[in-house]
Order: C-alpha cells, then structure tokens, then sequence
C-alpha cells in the first residue's frame, strides 16, 4: 500500500517536472531579450528616434531578441504549426490560430512549442511592456489580454493599406522571422510601409517610408486613429517569410492603467466605422456621379421599343462592335438571357479590326513604357484612385488633373468649376496612341447610338451615366468591396433601385487565357451577396471569401481579366463588389472601361403607358 | 408575364429557389469522372490510355496513374490486342508512380513492362526513348548515373534516322535531355571550384550533340523550347573560354595561358560558342514569354563582354531588350539593368 502510494507521488512529481514552465523570474524575463534594450541611454535614443519618426511615430529594433531563442521559435513554427491560406479582397497570407489560448494547451501542445511560450511571455511581460510604454510614450499596456498570430509570407502574399483601429488596439507590432542564415533583400518584397495621410482618416497613395525586414526585427507603432495607416508589399519572390504579428491592448478591468469607459472610446474611432463617414467620402476619387441625361436624349432612350437601326447608325455602331450583335435575332437572343439572369457576357466584343489595333496599342504601352509607379508618375489625362485603403487604380474620366493634397482636392470639391466629363474634348488633345484610342473608345460608349443598343439588349433605360478607363498596375493597383448607396433610384425619374454595370474588358496579356485564369494573379472582378436583409455584413471581415468553393453562395459572379469581353450586370444595393489586387508576378496590367448608368425598367415605361393610355 | 427579378442578387436567389425545387440528381458510384482531350478517341482503348497519359500530365494527379495501370492490367488480363504504344505508357506509369509512393521495385517493374514491350516490339522507337528515359529516372533514384543510358537513347535516335521516322521527337521524349541536363548541372555546383571533370564535360558535350539532334527533328511547336535550352548550353560553354580571356585581357594574371588556352584561343572559342548562343536564343524568342528575351539579353551581355569590336553594339542592343523586359515584369530586371549602365 505504502509502495502505491510512493509510486503514485512520484508518477506525480513526474508530471508536475514535465509541465512546462510558465512562470519567469525577471532574470529569466531579461534574458529572453538582447541586454541592449534594458540600456538607458539605449532607451532615450529610441525614444526621440520615435518621437522624430515619419510618417507618424514607429520604432524598429534589430535584433530584438535573444537569437537562439528567436531561431528555436523559427524551428518549432515550421515543424509543428499549420497554416491555412486566408484571402480576402485586403490580403493574402498564410495564417495560424491565435496563439492566446497557448496557456490553456495541454501538455502535448505546450511540449512541441516551448519557444514559442517563452516569446510570448517575454513579449507580455511586464518588463517589455513598460519598455515599450517608455519608448513609445504610449501609456499602459494591457499584460491580461494578449493578441498574437503567427502569419508566413510567401510569393503573392500582401496585405493592402489599413490602420490597424479597431477595438482596443494599443500598439501594433511585427517580429520579423525570415531564414535567420540569408539577408532578405529588397527585391523579394515583402517590406512594411508605411503612408503618411492628406488629413486624418485618409491616407495618402504612396508610401513614404519602407522598412525591409530582417530576422529578429520588430516594428512597432502606437496605434493612431486615422493615421497609422501601413500594408505589407507583396512578397514576390519564391521565398518564405515568418512574423509574429500582434498587437498590445489597452488595461482590461483589475489592471494597472485602466481608465473605465477607455474601450468604448477606442472602439469608436475605429477606422471601419470612419470609412462610412460621408465627410471623409470627399476625398473619395473618382466620385460615384453619374451625369444625368438632358430630356432629349432620354426621349430617344423612352420611344425606343424596338430594333429599328438606320443605315448610318449601323455604319456608326460596326466601326466599334462585332457585326454578330448588331444582328436582330442575337440582339433578342441576348436581351431573354439578360432577363433571365441580370447578368451576360459578351465575348469578341469589338470587331477583329478595332480589337487588334488596340491590343496592339495597349501591349505597345505596356512594353515600352515602365507603368508609373507613383501617383507622381502618372501623367494626364490618366489620374490615380484613391484613397489606399480603398482602392488605387489609374483612370481617365475626361476630366481635367488635380494634386492629390488636401488644398487642391478641397478646391476641386468646394470652390473650382464643377467640370463635366468630355471625352471627345481630350480626343482633340495631344496625348499619346494608346490613349487617344482608348478615349475614342470611350467617346463611342458614351453615343446614342451605343446606348440604344445597350436598350434593346437589357430593357432598361438608361437615365444618366459614368464612364472611366480603367488601368490596374500589377503591385499596386485594387478596389476594395464596397456596395453602392443604397438608394440608387430617384423617384421623380421613375428609376429602379440598381445600377446597370458595363465593364468591357480590354486586358491584352488576357487574350492568352493562361496568364489570368489561375487567379493568382489577381485582377479579377467578384461580386458578392450582402447576407442578411439589412444589408449588412455580418462578419467582421467584409470579404472572406472561397473563390473556389461551389457551395459558396455568397459569391454571385466572378470574372477574371479578358480580352475583349462586355459584362453588363444589373446591381442591386447588396451586391459588394471588388477588383482583387494585382500581383506584381502578373504577364501585364487589368485594363477596362467600366461603366454605370441610372435606370429605369422598360417594363415598367410599358405598365405606365398601358396604364395611361386605360385612364 | 411575371414581373423580371431586377438585380443579380434576386437573380440569383431565383434561381437558387428554382435548382432546390428540382434537385440534381449525384452519380450514385462516387467514381471519378475524367474528360479525356478533344482529340482522342474514347472507343478507342490505347488511345484512351494516351488520353490519361496526357491528363495526368496536365493534372499530375496521382488517381490517374491508378488508372492507367489499372486499366493496361485488365487489358493484359483479358488478352486485348495491344502496341508499342501501350507498353510505353504502361512503363511510364508506373515509374511515375515513384514520385508519389517509396515503392522500391516500382522501376524494375516499369522496365519489366517496357523490356517486354522492345521483346515484342524490337524496332520501336518510342520504347527505346520510353527506357532511356524510365532508367535514368531509376538512376538517379538510387544516385548511381550510369552512363549506359545515353546508348540506350542512341539506339532509339539511330532507330529513327534509320526508318526516317521522327514522330517520337516529342515533349514525354524530350525530358531525357531535360533530365540529362539538370543531372549535369546538380553535379557542376556540387563539384569543387576548381575541379575538373572530364566525365561531367562528357556528359555536356553529348547533351549539346544531341540536343542538336532533337532540333532538328521535332515539331515546330516545340521547337522555341529546345532552342531556348540550346541557347543555355552554349551560353554554360561558353563560361570557362570567356572567363579564361577576360582574366588574361584585364588581369594581372602569372601565366599567359590557363588550362593550355591563351588569350585568342580563348576568345575564339567564346566568340564562336556564344553566337551559337545568342542565334538560338533569337530563335527561341517569344512574344508571350519575357524569359526568353532575357535570354537573348543575357548572352549579347557575354558576348559584348569578349567581342571587343562590337561591345557597344551588343551593350545598346542588350539594354534595349532588357528595358522592354523590366517593363514587362514591373521591375524584375532593375538590378541586371543598372549593372548594364552602370559598365
């Protein structure tokens, strides 16, 4: 009995040495780091290092922490975590769970990931901490609530421009785990850059500074409502690069630091709620206007109840279309499948003639020309999309230029002539080959006649429009998902509440379908259903998505780049659509003219006339 | 007539509300379905074999494969009339097998199924490439390169030249040399600095003969491939001349020789080795596929690097090429580029 008794203490003294530690005195804690952060002077330096820093207040320390330990946390993360590739409209990376729950594994867990508990405590500790508190001048951080994942980079992972503001975030930080033996050079991407903003809340287009990372680096920043906006470049080389990404919060109840109400106040400035903002959609361009019809023109629109195509029109309209969809019969064929389903594509859109001039003008400028790779750069009449956390792309919308800086876009809102968009004008100006082709393009999609076959092909007319050409860079350009107002129709024009939506597709690198049709790439156009009746989106990730998942029913179309392909789609206020990020890996740019009109149901015109003519 | 649902939205839930009134009805076997290409055909079994082959080389899905030996057993089994074709295929298969299982007799038995496809077949040619192939895989498997494999190729080139047949110059054949190739470069880097290997110059000299060979005797849509790896050969051939006159023309080098070449020698034999270079690279030029104007680019650099006469000329044209490249590629080049201006 006593023997039993013995063996089962010692089967417990057992356990209890094969538990992890999880408890570390101050020499242990001080010891996970490089001695030179516990130096004073080592700490003043950083201090005023981060308190001169550009674009907003960030720091970063080489060699941060103790190297075996850094390298054995590499070592354990590659052999014992899994990582799942998650990609939105934001980003693409691999990532693993959160690691907050580390203290509540079992043994089996803590044993494989010893390092990697140690770091995590060291990161929490108090020592840290107040370090970071010191340098940063950021006030207390919170030791109870901890927020780390572990994220692997790798060719085509990016993650676009964002601030960080949400909930309780104090300070953001990334420890930096690339091949500890090799320097990761400029040229694999993957950098940390950083944007300083044209006022709070809007960051401006380019970056400002650039932070290549190095094994045991980190980069910190407090988190600064409307102005610590950064992403990660996209890595573009076949090359794997580890961080360790979290955050500090603020004191949770019970710690030193905490101020009451202090989240709340946080979580309002929270930039997802300041992207709603109708001040901040000022600086949104180009602006979501269309231009309304003068009474004339709609008129043509209205009377229109059939095909019935001069001479001159049809000459007019075969200088741009494929004669096929001139025809009457496949003018019916495609306004019942528009019907049907609100949505068609149109392949060999434009004639073989005009198509093969422009793709010849377009791949001329993409071969010859290096694409700009700065707002800068781009020159008129193109102008560059912005702001960055929501999209970036060069456009023409025959429009005069403007600087992207607050006076000159205040200007352009408040006080400077409220121009009209004239593509036939720019057509008379000296710009280049490509452009102007592009330009008398769009000067046709903008005719009567164009829209009277867009009439008969979708019965709906149209009420008023917006056209832009469209250029999307690789590594660089994207539109994030976002709806359209939700109340789209005016009633006093008797409008449905959607936009009828063109996007003729002009992408040369496409006619090889082979370069675009993995989606690897990027560039490719998805539309999604809002899911629930508010039209609101439910998670807090606007966008998940699995492009590849049949049973996904949330994803109502997606189209990547082609050549020479029309999509008109009617879109309802719930559908979100996004143009996905183009890679730098990608054989070339997007290239589209999209467009959107107002409109009214033909049917309805119908039921109203019958309607008039019955009183 | 019902009002239409306006907005892809409510189209969709249409039409969603629409495949849930009359659900679709799932193949009740759970078995795989596989589209065969255009131009096979399917009542056809050994062409349906040759349709698996080229799917599974287009998926590289390891089912396939299955399904492939599966299938040439049931036909041996049930005693079907069978060709050449289906033992090349039947051995292929199975020495694929290999880069998904650490099956040890998997390439004696591909040889088995091909030995007794040349017993029956014996002036075949495809099975002669099929085991030149099949057993330099099983070389290099068991890291033992034995040189008795490039007779076993020979013999299916002598068996082409002499039945004026060269149908079998394809892309499956083709990876012979391709494989030859990445063998013989694994060896160079792992070879020491200054090491010299006959064998291994052996080996390059027959892959350059015989690549030549291939060139000239396959598909013109092969034919931008195999030149732009020509354009390789010769431009590695090119290496050890170009270095040898560059060290006796700029260095202060002791010797006026290195490895029994003087500075002309040298520079004739670089001259001579990177023309081939840069005229096979043009050849392999394509529109579609920037690497190989970055071919053409990187040997008129070398080749400006000896030709003293025409450096500028090569230099300018280079640069031209390579601007176009790095416009094409966002940037990829920036680095080869600024070095070229920077000289």
């Amino acid at each position: 009995m006593v023997d039993r008794i013995q063996q089962s203490q010692q089967l417990q003294d057992n356990a209890t040495k094969k538990k992890l530690k999880t408890d570390f005195n101050n020499d242990e804690i001080v010891h996970f780091f490089q001695p030179k952060i516990w130096d004073q002077k080592y700490q003043q330096d950083l201090k005023q290092e981060i308190k001169d820093s550009q674009p907003y207040r960030w720091g970063t320390i080489k060699e941060l922490m103790n190297d075996q330990l850094l390298r054995n946390v590499r070592t354990e993360v590659m052999n014992e975590i899994s990582f799942t590739k998650k990609e939105t409209d934001i980003y693409k990376v691999y990532q693993s769970g959160d690691l907050a729950n580390l203290s509540g594994l079992d043994w089996d867990d803590l044993s494989r990931l010893p390092s990697l508990y140690e770091l995590r405590a060291a990161i929490y500790s108090e020592q840290f901490r107040d370090f970071i508190s010191t340098v940063t001048g950021c006030g207390k951080l919170s030791g109870k609530k901890t927020d780390m994942s572990i994220n692997s980079y790798t060719t085509g992972c990016h993650l676009l421009t964002h601030d960080d503001v949400i909930g309780s975030r104090r300070v953001s930080f990334i420890l930096y785990l690339p091949d500890p033996n090799e320097i990761w050079e400029e040229e694999f991407g993957g950098a940390l850059r950083l944007f300083p903003s044209i006022v709070p809340n809007v960051p401006c287009t380019d970056y400002s500074a650039k932070l290549i990372p190095q094994f045991n680096q980190i980069a910190f920043f407090t988190v600064q409502p409307g102005l610590s906006f950064h992403d990660v470049e996209e890595v573009r080389m076949n090359k794997y690069r580890l961080s360790i990404q979290g955050w500090f919060h603020i004191p949770q109840p019970g710690e030193d630091g905490f101020i009451p109400g202090e989240q709340e106040m946080t979580e309002n400035k929270s930039t997802l709620q300041q992207l709603q903002s109708k001040e901040l959609q000022e600086f949104d361009f180009p602006k979501p206007y269309r231009t309304d019809f003068l009474n004339d023109e709609l008129k043509i629109y209205n009377d229109l109840e059939k095909y019935d195509f001069s001479e001159e029109e049809v000459q007019y309209l075969s200088k741009f279309i494929n004669e096929t969809y001139l025809k009457e019969a496949h003018i019916e064929q495609l306004n019942k499948n528009f019907i049907e389903e609100s949505i068609i594509e149109i392949t060999q859109f434009l004639n073989d003639d005009y198509a093969d001039t422009l793709w010849k003008l377009l791949r001329s400028t993409e071969i010859e020309k290096p694409a700009p790779e700065n707002s800068k750069q781009i020159q008129f009449p193109w102008k560059c999309a912005i702001p960055p956390h929501k999209q970036r792309y060069m456009y023409i919308d025959g429009k005069p230029s403007f600087d992207l800086d607050e006076k000159s876009i205040r200007f352009e809102n408040k006080l400077g002539s409220q121009e009209s968009p004239n593509f036939s004008l720019l057509q008379k100006l000296n710009v280049e080959d490509t452009d102007s082709k592009l330009v008398e393009l769009s000067t046709f999609m903008k005719s009567i006649v164009f829209k009277k076959w867009l009439t008969l092909i979708t019965s709906l007319i149209p009420t008023s429009e917006q056209l832009l050409v469209r250029r999307f860079r690789p590594g660089h350009d994207f539109i994030l998902a976002t709806t359209t107002d939700k109340k789209l129709a005016r009633e006093h024009l008797q409008e449905a509440n959607v936009l009828l939506e063109a996007t003729l597709n002009l992408t040369p690198t496409a006619k090889n379908p082979e370069n675009w049709e993995s989606g690897e790439f990027g560039g490719y156009e998805l539309c999604m259903s809002l899911d629930n009746e508010d039209g609101e989106f439910e998670d807090d990730d606007p966008a998940i998505y699995k492009p590849s998942d049949p049973n996904d029913d949330s994803v109502l179309y997606s189209s990547q780049c082609k050549w020479n392909s029309l999509t008109l789609i009617v879109r309802d206020p719930s559908v979100l659509k996004f143009i996905k990020y183009v890679s730098i890996n990608a054989r070339g740019s997007r290239w589209d003219i999209s467009c959107q009109w107002n409109v009214r149901d033909q049917d309805d015109e119908e039921e109203d006339q019958e309607q008039d003519q019955e009183d | 007539m019902a009002k239409r649902q306006l907005g892809l939205s409510k189209a969709h839930k249409n039409k969603k509300a629409k495949k849930e009134e009359t659900p679709v009805e799932e193949p009740k076997d759970g078995g795989m379905v596989i589209e065969l290409p255009k131009d096979i055909d399917p009542s056809n079994e050994i062409d349906s074999i040759k349709g698996l082959w080229e799917t599974y080389k287009k998926d590289m899905n390891e089912l396939v494969l299955n399904g492939i030996i599966h299938e040439c057993d049931r036909m041996l089994r049930n005693g079907e009339t069978v060709n050449d074709l289906f033992y090349s295929y039947y051995g292929l298969s199975i020495a694929e097998l290999s880069k998904y299982q650490e099956e040890e007799k998997v390439f004696e038995e591909a040889l088995d199924r091909i030995d007794t496809g040349i017993e029956k077949f014996p002036e075949s040619i495809n099975l002669y490439f099929v085991k030149a192939k099949v057993t330099i895989m099983k070389y290099l498997n068991e890291g033992d390169f034995k040189d008795d494999v490039l007779s076993i190729y020979e013999k299916a080139e002598k068996h082409s030249e002499d039945t004026k047949n060269f149908d079998y110059f394809n892309d499956d054949n083709y990876e012979f040399l391709e494989i030859l190739n990445h063998y013989v470069g694994e060896e160079e880097e792992n070879a020491e600095e200054d090491e010299e290997d006959e064998t291994l110059q052996k080996y390059k000299d027959w892959l350059l003969k015989h690549t030549e060979v291939f060139i000239k005797r396959c598909n013109e849509d092969m034919k931008k491939k195999v030149y732009k790896h020509l354009g390789n050969l010769y431009l590695q051939s090119s290496e050890e001349p170009s270095t040898i006159y560059t060290t006796l023309e700029y260095e202060d080098h002791p010797e006026p020789t290195i490895n029994g070449k003087d500075k002309d020698q040298a520079q004739k034999e670089a001259l001579d080795l990177l023309n081939k270079a840069v005229s096979y690279f043009r050849k392999s030029w394509d529109d579609e596929d920037v690497e190989t104007w970055v071919g053409v680019g990187e040997a008129l650099i070398s080749l400006g690097n000896v030709d003293n006469d025409n450096q500028e000329k090569w230099y300018q044209e280079a640069e031209e090429i390579l601007t176009k490249a790095n416009n094409v590629t966002n940037g990829k080049y920036k680095d080869i580029l600024n070095q070229l201006k920077e000289d």
